[in-house]
């Protein structure tokens, strides 16, 4: 497996760029519709999850006891998400090179932001008791997260995806703040509305933002 | 106007679609390489050890399971990914119209032909 070197290929600086622009579009489209599929995928976990604790919401109203699932009651679709994006990307890899490994460690780094982010506060509210509803926390933690990861650029494909994550955590984080405020610390108004505006926001921020990256590549 | 050469290991049509991928990719193994290049066996092997010589691609075995067997990896090195910024920068300078006569824009690149 051995051949000369041919350097007598003349390549003036335009040929070079245009060189280098034909090998940057073979695959790019590919792997920006599959990270705008990612966004879509994620865009039916985020709300399932929040309309799964709005019925446990019910549940625990009957039976005090079943409040001790609320801590785990994220990890089943927080699991299908994360296999479903797995297989997609392995799908797409038989074509590109991914490198699996990074992203999945960018996803679990991802991931912890935004548990740690709604746990926390969650906490903190418990213990302090400030004025703001649960479920409108889980969208300002979801969106606080989602802001981190666009600033440290952590799963993004390229700035258009960073834009977007930066976009969404704001919007996310933004709705939470602007509700709680109309509702002026009503807690239990808060539950109330925000049962409906955390799920439909997260849908809408995922779900369009995927189907905007989709649509652009 | 003096402009810097351009660097003459990336400054070669094979070895530019080379590292562009890898830039773009990170990785990718050999056999997609030369796939995705149309390139053969012995084409891109030499102007990988090149590229290797240069520190700026790195070879590697990566084991591919289903495929029951270990396969070729190549990877740009971080000397690689600063050597490939580099030469961009200095492509822009080559196409950048020159400061007194900004109109003659399409021309600029015509005579930059380096060395």
């Amino acid at each position: 497996m051995s051949a000369t070197v041919s350097e007598s290929e003349p390549l003036s600086p335009v040929k070079a760029v245009e060189e280098i622009l034909r090998i940057g579009s073979l695959h790019g489209a590919l792997a920006r519709r599959t990270a705008g599929l990612t966004w879509m995928i994620w865009g039916v976990v985020a709300p399932a999850i929040f309309v799964t604790y709005s019925l446990a919401g019910l549940v625990v109203a009957q039976d005090p006891a079943a409040a001790r699932l609320f801590p785990i009651l994220w990890i089943p679709w927080a699991g299908l998400g994360l296999l479903t994006t797995a297989s997609l990307w392995r799908s797409v890899g038989l074509v590109i090179p991914v490198d699996r490994t990074r992203g999945a460690r960018q996803g679990v780094v991802t991931g912890i932001l935004i548990v740690g982010f709604i746990a926390a506060g969650i906490v903190a509210i418990e213990f302090m008791g400030a004025p703001i509803s649960e479920p409108a926390w889980a969208l300002m933690g979801l969106g606080l997260a989602a802001l981190a990861v666009g600033i440290i650029g952590l799963n993004c494909y390229d700035a258009t995806d960073r834009r977007a994550w930066i976009a969404g955590g704001a919007i996310m984080a933004l709705t939470a703040l602007v509700g709680s405020l109309v509702l002026r610390g009503d807690i239990a108004a808060g539950r109330q509305w925000f049962t409906l505006i955390s799920p439909l926001t997260s849908a809408l921020v995922f779900f369009g933002g995927g189907l905007y990256l989709t649509t652009r590549a | 106007m003096d402009l810097p050469p351009l660097d003459p290991v990336i400054h070669q049509a094979t070895r530019l679609r080379i590292m562009a991928l890898l830039f773009r990719n990170r990785s990718g193994t050999f056999t997609w390489v030369r796939d995705t290049l149309g390139l053969t066996d012995g084409n891109l092997d030499a102007h990988v050890t090149r590229l290797e010589h240069a520190k700026y691609v790195q070879r590697g075995l990566g084991l591919t399971p289903r495929k029951g067997g270990f396969q070729v990896r190549l990877r740009i090195t971080p000397e690689g990914d600063r050597a490939f910024r580099n030469y961009l920068e200095t492509l822009r300078a080559y196409l950048a119209p020159p400061a007194d006569d900004a109109s003659k824009t399409s021309d600029a690149a015509a005579p930059a032909q380096p060395r």
